[in-house]
Formats: structure tokens, sequence, C-alpha cells
């Protein structure tokens, strides 16, 4: 009888433990500490994308499990949703500009229904002209994320 | 002894239906707001990417090269570790001698010259940098101008080629630009952007007391003039400092400390 007790007990404990918070590693590689404070032994890095079960929390801190270790790591380095993978515009990127100037005519009077006229037009383009070969060049010019992090630790 | 394990069991139990109920709760919202689509990203990316053209527009590029790849490498690290992972983040310095900082939506960042003329390592660089990652990640300018960024908000403006949606892009752009360059995000937007900013810099080993001087110090580009579109868009340095330091208190991270690179940041910006 207190064998079949103990079986049920161990049952609810074990749904108990189902309650505890499953999150995600956002960062690209996050450290873990052996204790909640960076001056603690680094045990070992989760990459991004990797599933873990937060375990204890004390401010700034989380304590999470995952298959390969336990340790504390900060908040901001976790999220409740698995990160998305990266999305990019630019490979079916519009200029609005252009495509704006290709319908002049078309643009012209939608405006004027819309009471935007032309000075007003005028007005904005002289203050906010877009500049988009400013922002491709932006855009070309980026840098390896991993290579990044290295040298934000060297 | 039966009945007491029967009493041990059944409270489990409840404290197991009070603690899923809660945290659905708790959570149900939160799913709710985080659950953006591909297509609503796509929308938030196009949008940012209209903003960042029209205030390259206003502004240029500097010309400094070296100092350009510095800002995109230690801006890059820090996106690769606290912005959203499916964001591509771009860095740029623009020619203005106005102390301030720009976030697009979708992740275009512009630092001014101005800013980094005033900064004195690379702690206060990245303390920065984080901040309006931080603004991108929790689109905090598509929330000012009060446009959904899913449920077809941006992306009934970014999405077509039709004249009439040209012209809305263009009405909500100014808006946009309105809270760059006039009237600014919500106050406890900031805040969260510098409680995030100074955790970040604790997570990358930086010391968060130089971010904070660097605040303080705002003030006298404010008094200058310098600061003049921060003073408009931000609330005081004062009122920002104070609640960092509430916050790391509280979270009981205040007596942390980190680098400064102060060589590397004057090996790479000369101006």
């Amino acid at each position: 009888m207190l064998t079949r007790s103990f079986l049920i007990l161990s049952i609810f404990l074990g749904a108990f433990t189902l309650n505890a918070e499953t999150a995600y590693i956002k960062g690209l590689k996050a450290t873990i500490y052996a204790e909640p404070n960076n001056s603690a032994d680094k045990i070992a890095k989760l990459a991004r994308g990797e599933e873990v079960t937060v375990v204890d929390k004390k401010g700034f801190w989380r304590k999470v499990k995952s298959s390969k270790v336990t340790g504390w790591l900060p908040a901001l380095m976790i999220s409740k949703k698995k990160p998305k993978n990266k999305i990019s515009v630019l490979d079916k990127k519009t200029n609005m500009s252009q495509k704006a100037r290709k319908r002049a005519s078309t643009f012209t009077s939608a405006a004027a229904a819309r009471g935007l006229t032309e000075s007003g037009r005028k007005r904005i383009g002289k203050m906010q002209q877009p500049d988009f070969n400013a922002l491709e060049k932006v855009e070309k010019e980026t840098v390896d994320e991993e290579e990044a992090i290295e040298y934000l630790n060297k | 002894m039966k009945i007491l394990l029967t009493t041990l069991i059944i409270s489990i139990a409840s404290f197991n239906a009070y603690s899923v109920q809660s945290s659905f709760r708790t959570r149900a919202p939160q799913l709710k707001k985080s659950d953006y689509t591909d297509s609503d990203i796509e929308a938030e990316i196009k949008f940012g990417r209209n903003l960042a053209a029209r205030i390259l527009g206003r502004y240029a590029l500097v010309s400094d090269e070296k100092a350009q790849e510095y800002v995109r490498l230690i801006g890059t690290g820090i996106a690769a570790q606290i912005g959203r992972p499916e964001l591509k983040f771009y860095f740029g310095i623009i020619k203005t001698k106005d102390v301030n900082a720009y976030a697009c939506p979708g992740g275009y960042i512009f630092i001014t010259q101005g800013a980094i003329e005033k900064m004195n390592n690379e702690a206060e660089l990245a303390g920065v940098l984080a901040h309006e990652i931080t603004h991108i990640n929790s689109r905090h300018v598509v929330k000012q101008i009060n446009l959904k960024a899913k449920e077809g908000g941006l992306g009934s403006i970014t999405g077509g080629a039709s004249a009439s949606v040209r012209v809305a892009l263009e009405q909500v752009l100014d808006n946009a630009m309105k809270a760059l360059f006039e009237k600014g995000v919500e106050k406890e937007d900031e805040f969260e952007s510098d409680r995030v900013a100074t955790e970040t810099l604790i997570n990358l080993g930086y010391n968060w007391k130089k971010y904070v001087q660097y605040i303080n110090n705002l003030k006298y580009s404010i008094k200058s003039g310098e600061g003049e579109v921060l003073s408009k868009t931000h609330p005081t340095p004062s009122e920002r400092v104070q609640m960092i330091k509430d916050s790391v208190k509280k979270l009981e991270i205040a007596n942390y400390t980190g680098k400064n690179n102060k060589t590397r940041f004057r090996r790479n910006v000369k101006f």
C-alpha cells in the first residue's frame, strides 16, 4: 500500500518538474557559468537555438539545464520562443523611390486626391530625400557575427 | 501515514494546477505579442530600409573607413548576442556634430560622429549600440507611430507598388522621422533600452559605469546645443542615470566591473 502511495507521489512530483520553464539560447554563443557571477568558472558554451530548462532564477541570472550541462547565464541570453532563422529582404528588395518615379503620373493624381500637394512633396523631398545608394553601401559592408564576437572578447 | 500522504498529494496536485494556469496566464499575452510571422518581419525590415535611407539622405556617412569598420565589429558582436536572431543588423557613423544615435526598425542603426567624439572608450560605444539594438528588438519606433507590425499593418504599406500605397508609406515614414528627430519614443521605452544596454555590458564583460558616465555627460552636450535632438527625444540624463542605478541595485549587479578598452577605441577612432 505504502509502495503504491509513493508511486503516485512520484508521478505528481514528476509532473511538478515538468512545470519548469523551457527556453532557448538566443545569443549566438552563450557562456555558461558555474555560479551566478561573471567571475565564476566558465564551464561551457551553448549555441543559439539549443533547448534548455530554466531551473532557478536569481536577479540577473538564470540557472539552466541542457542535455550537456547545468549552469548559470544572464537572463537576456535566453528567450521563451525558439529563435527564428535570419530573414532578408535584400534579394527581393524594392527601391520604393524608383518605383514611385516609374509611376510618377499615377502618384501625382493619387497624391492630389489625398491632399498631398506638389509643394508639400517638394518640402518633404528637400528635407528627407532618401539616399538608397548610401544605404546599399551600409548593407554591403558587413562583418561575420562569429568574427565580431571574437573581436569583442579580445 | 495514509492521511498525511493523501494530503501531500492533493496539495501538490493543487499547486500544479495553479502553477499551470498562472504560467499560462502569464505566457498567453506574451506569446501572442511575439508571435510575428515571417511576412510581418519582412514588412518591418522593408519599412526600416526606407526610414534608414531617409536618415542617410539627411546625413552622409563618415568617410573614415577604419572607424566605420570598428563600429560595425562592435555593433555586430553585440547584436549577435542580444539582438533578435531573425534580423541582420547594419551599422553606420553619420556625419553630424549632433550627439545622438538612431535605430530604424528591421536592424538599421546609425550613430553620429558627434556622439563618438564625446566618447572616451569602447564601453561607452558598446552601451550606446546596445541601447539602439534594444529599441529595434522591442519595436519601439513601430509602436510609437501606432502602426501594428503584424496583422497587415506594416505589410499593407510596404508590400505594394500602387500610388496609394506609396502615399501611405510616405506619410508613415514622415511620422517615423518625427519620432526619431522630434518627439522620441515613450520614456519607458528609453528606460528599457538603458536597462538592457547596462545588462548587456555586464554580460559582455564591459564596465557598465562608463555608459552611465557617458549618459551623465550628455547634459553638457544638451547645454551646448549639440544635443538638441537628444533633449527633445529622450528623458533627461539625470533621470536615465537614476533609473540605471536603481535597476542594477535591484538585480544585485551594481558591484560588477569590466573592461573599458580605451586603447582600442583610441586606435580606431581618430576624430
